[in-house]
């Protein structure tokens, strides 16, 4: 049985027209060889920054763009040639999407997708009333959509996705710009609707580390386009775990360089939070947070907190790719 | 199975637009009053240079037209550009039925008020300036206008191909062909003024012929056709045939190139 | 606060210009621009020929000039209209602006003369096509043009008055409000004598398209290009009363226009619907 996708060497290029910020105009490369293949029945990540490639990748999988070379198929069939095939198996769900008619109610606009998936109106008003009651929005159900709150929207669009049952779920960013206890609900329900269909496959993009970490089965961590690794959370986390970890609070510090200097420091990432400053360190070995609080203490500074702890998600995608997220963030709006 | 699923979207997108006239009542004013005012200052051009009566029916009949064209142009042709801002297009794309369904769900939905709008048209020429018109043939009047409005959507759907690629460009492109339109087609005068040549080409737009054949129709002492009017009725058919299957090509055509350049949403 | 309604128009007007003018192609802003107002004209110009037989008359010379300045007349009162409209349903921006310290409708107005200016190349063409083609005679000469420039400003300010009066309703229409502007212009074009004079409507129509600063304007535009003998929408009013009449006009809409934006705004505030948008 074909896995539920499948890229080899994919590649997604953009052509810019020449303008004043590029004056050459010239490619851009979203997508530089991707090669990933997600079996059936696994929760799989896509994680990286802000331009990564993951909404391009995403958008290669549901149909909507062609590669500009490569392949990629789901459930074994071709999204470049068997694209109307690929459609029926489908389903996407994005993260602050604002499509939808306002004047119709929930339940309208529901029934009205479902038409499109051929699903008889009877059998679709069914599905659109459990589906609702399922992620808590059936009392909500004759309100029109103009009416609706971000959450209570993206639930509905939740609704949306799962309606014509697809095999395979694309869910780019689903969380984003919810607020915590609305992104928790979604969650909860993707693990539910998963645990339920073991055949189904969901492809979850994300640039929450916690969200990867909490949900997917494997994550692959996407950056400028290539896939930098692809493991489940705890290997990628094992793989970061070279060094010591500690996290460290302290009296305001006017930037850590002096810190990086030390020998054993690999890293040192400052946040400055309620006139203290919490520094995360990765060390060499245990024994030179010495150095560190040594130096310190001959800066002035009072130890308030000192905390050895374990790798995160985050310290592995720092160490696989060299920065943060929120950095590397930064990169891509600084070009 | 495959006509109860495309029966199911077409449904599915002309509820919608239905519903959406019964919430927003607006449109009656907009539709049923307003449209007027374009046609009565044409009605009163005529007037101020002393036309005959006959004139005011062809302002009657070029009025009602417009009613149709503008549901083509702007409820079908170009709602894929307001799609794509919406971000309903991408939806549109990835769903089994395929565009067509939607396109023509988009076109049926906007039927009633552009039926509406037509008749009450065609009621004030009537009423308020006795505009004379009687139709000599029911049967060919029926089928001129059943040739027309089939040519005619098919021509719409041609057209909605470009906003899958296009963005603001193919919005102004639409907007472009309202005047220039109606100059070619004869809205207002007999399209034979243009002369002969201009008014052939000008004939493939399927209202032009439609147009021209219905005047035979209704005023066969007055109205000099362009073309006699078995050869217009022929040439309704044939660009009813041909609109469609043109369509389809260039629908299929440009999602490809569409999905090629990216340019069916704005984020990558 | 001069100063800043100054600065906050100039920043409208280089933003409605980028909107307008911000063409993936040139060629077709330029064939947009031009072709639909000559298309309008030529609609015109033909009904003529085919009643008059392809002779001339002065009754050609008035649908060209009325043709030639309707785009300006549109475009400036529906700048405003498609400003507020577009921020709100397309670009999303209206919140952002109306909450920053500047003053909105002088915002609004900045827009609406932007669009006023894209419309000049289709009124120069559309005459220019005029004297060339179909020999309307047109009057261009230096005594008459501060007459001209002082009338064309005038009813530029009028547009604008009734752009911001359709704005006050538009903030309390969503749905079918981008189809408000179309619909006034619609009405202005019957009962403003835009391309017949006014003699020819109904009597019971006759005070009503005397509210209009419009009407003055493009009776006054015509006065001052063509010769005397040319057919005139409102013969009773005599040349030098005409201006009066625009400038009174102009300035009742312009109060009209102050409160219809007012009481919109503050209508739309109370309910929470100044930046919500729909579609179907």
């Amino acid at each position: 049985m074909p896995p539920a996708i499948e890229t080899e060497d994919l590649v997604r290029t953009f052509r810019l027209r020449r303008s004043r910020q590029h004056p050459s105009g010239g490619p851009v490369v979203a997508l530089d060889g991707v090669s990933l293949e997600v079996p059936r029945g696994e929760l799989f990540g896509l994680l990286g920054p802000n331009g990564a490639g993951k909404t391009t990748l995403i958008k290669i999988l549901v149909t909507l763009l062609l590669p500009t070379s490569g392949r990629a198929a789901v459930e074994g069939l071709d999204v470049r040639t068997q694209a109307q095939r690929v459609r029926e198996r489908i389903s996407m769900v994005s993260g602050g999407e604002h499509s939808g008619y306002g004047l119709l109610t929930v339940r309208e606009q529901l029934w009205m997708f479902s038409q499109f998936y051929g699903i008889p109106s009877g059998e679709a008003l069914a599905r659109i009333d459990r589906l609702l009651q399922v992620v808590g929005l059936y009392q909500e159900r004759h309100r029109k959509v103009q009416q609706l709150s971000t959450g209570m929207r993206q639930k509905m669009n939740l609704v949306r996705g799962l309606l014509s049952d697809p095999r395979v779920f694309f869910l780019d960013e689903p969380t984003v710009g919810l607020d915590v206890g609305a992104a928790r609900d979604i969650r909860a329900y993707i693990r539910t609707w998963l645990a339920d269909r073991p055949d189904r496959t969901i492809l979850l993009t994300t640039h929450y580390m916690s969200e990867a970490e909490e949900l997917c089965d494997r994550v692959a961590i996407i950056h400028r386009g290539k896939i930098v690794a692809c493991d489940t959370p705890a290997r990628l986390k094992q793989a970061a775990s070279g060094g010591s970890y500690f996290l460290l609070d302290t009296e305001r510090l006017d930037g850590a360089d002096f810190l990086r200097r030390l020998p054993g420091v690999a890293r040192v990432d400052s946040v400055e939070r309620d006139g203290q400053t919490e520094l995360r360190l990765r060390l060499a070995e245990d024994g030179a947070i010495a150095g560190v609080v040594a130096e310190l203490t001959r800066h002035g500074r009072r130890i308030l907190r000192l905390q050895k702890i374990e790798p995160t998600l985050e310290d592995a995608f720092i160490t696989l790719v060299g920065q943060r997220l929120e950095e590397a963030d930064q990169e891509v709006i600084g070009e | 199975m495959r006509v109860r699923r495309v029966w199911y979207a077409v449904r599915g997108r002309a509820y919608p637009r239905t519903v959406g006239a019964a919430r927003e009542p607006s449109w009656i004013f907009y539709d049923l009053a307003l449209p007027i005012l374009g046609v009565l200052a044409f009605v009163f051009v005529y007037r101020a240079l002393g036309a005959p009566p006959q004139f005011t029916g062809y302002v009657i009949m070029g009025g009602a037209t417009v009613a149709f064209w503008m549901n083509v142009m702007w409820n079908m042709a170009a709602q894929f550009y307001w799609e794509k801002h919406q971000g309903n297009l991408e939806l549109y794309m990835m769903v089994p039925c395929g565009l067509v369904p939607i396109l023509l769900g988009m076109a049926a939905g906007g039927m009633l008020a552009t039926t509406v709008r037509a008749a009450v048209v065609v009621a004030v020429g009537v009423l308020l300036f006795q505009a004379p018109l009687a139709v000599s043939s029911w049967p060919l009047f029926a089928l001129i206008f059943a040739l027309g409005l089939v040519a005619l959507y098919g021509l719409g759907m041609f057209f909605s191909s470009l906003f899958l690629l296009w963005g603001r460009e193919a919005w102004h492109l639409v907007s472009l062909l309202q005047e220039p339109v109606y100059l070619a087609s004869g809205f207002y005068f007999p399209v034979r003024a243009l002369g002969m040549w201009v008014g052939m080409v000008a004939s493939l737009i399927p209202i032009t012929l439609a147009l021209d054949g219905l005047r035979q129709v209704m005023f066969p002492a007055f109205h000099r056709g362009l073309l006699p009017l078995a050869w217009e009725v022929a040439g309704l058919a044939l660009l009813a045939v041909l609109f469609p299957v043109l369509a389809l090509r260039m629908l299929r055509f440009m999602e490809r190139l569409a999905r090629q350049e990216g340019r069916l949403s704005f984020r990558w | 606060m001069l100063a800043r309604a100054l600065r906050t128009a100039r920043v409208g007007f280089w933003l409605g210009w980028q909107v307008q003018s911000n063409w993936t192609d040139p060629f077709l802003f330029f064939v947009y621009s031009i072709a639909r107002p000559l298309g309008g004209t030529l609609i015109l110009v033909f009904m003529f020929y085919v009643v008059a037989g392809g002779r001339r008359g002065p009754m050609l010379d008035f649908f060209v000039v009325g043709a030639a300045l309707w785009p300006v007349v549109v475009w400036a009162m529906q700048g405003l209209a498609w400003g507020l409209l577009e921020d709100r349903e397309h670009f999303k921006t209206i919140a952002y602006i109306y909450t920053a310290p500047v003053p909105f409708w002088a915002y609004l107005v900045g827009r609406g003369l932007a669009s006023a200016v894209v419309a000049l190349p289709a009124t120069v063409l559309t005459l220019t096509v005029g004297t060339a083609v179909l020999r309307v005679p047109l009057i261009l000469s230096p005594d008459r043009l501060p007459a001209l420039a002082a009338a064309f400003l005038l009813g530029i300010a009028g547009l604008v008055a009734v752009g911001m009066t359709i704005v006050g309703a538009l903030f309390l229409i969503s749905g079918e409000a981008w189809r408000l502007p179309d619909a006034v212009g619609q009405g202005l074009y019957l009962l403003c004598g835009a391309v017949f004079p006014l003699t020819v409507l109904p009597g019971w129509l006759q005070p009503l398209t005397r509210l209009f600063p419009v009407t003055y304007w493009l009776e006054a535009m015509r006065r001052i290009l063509l010769p005397a003998g040319a057919v005139h929408s409102i013969p009773g009013l005599g040349d030098r009363a005409v201006p009066g009449a625009l400038l009174l006009a102009t300035g009742l809409w312009v109060l009209v226009a102050g409160l219809a934006y007012a009481a919109g705004l503050a209508r739309a505030r109370q309910k929470g619907i100044l930046d919500a948008s729909t579609g179907y």
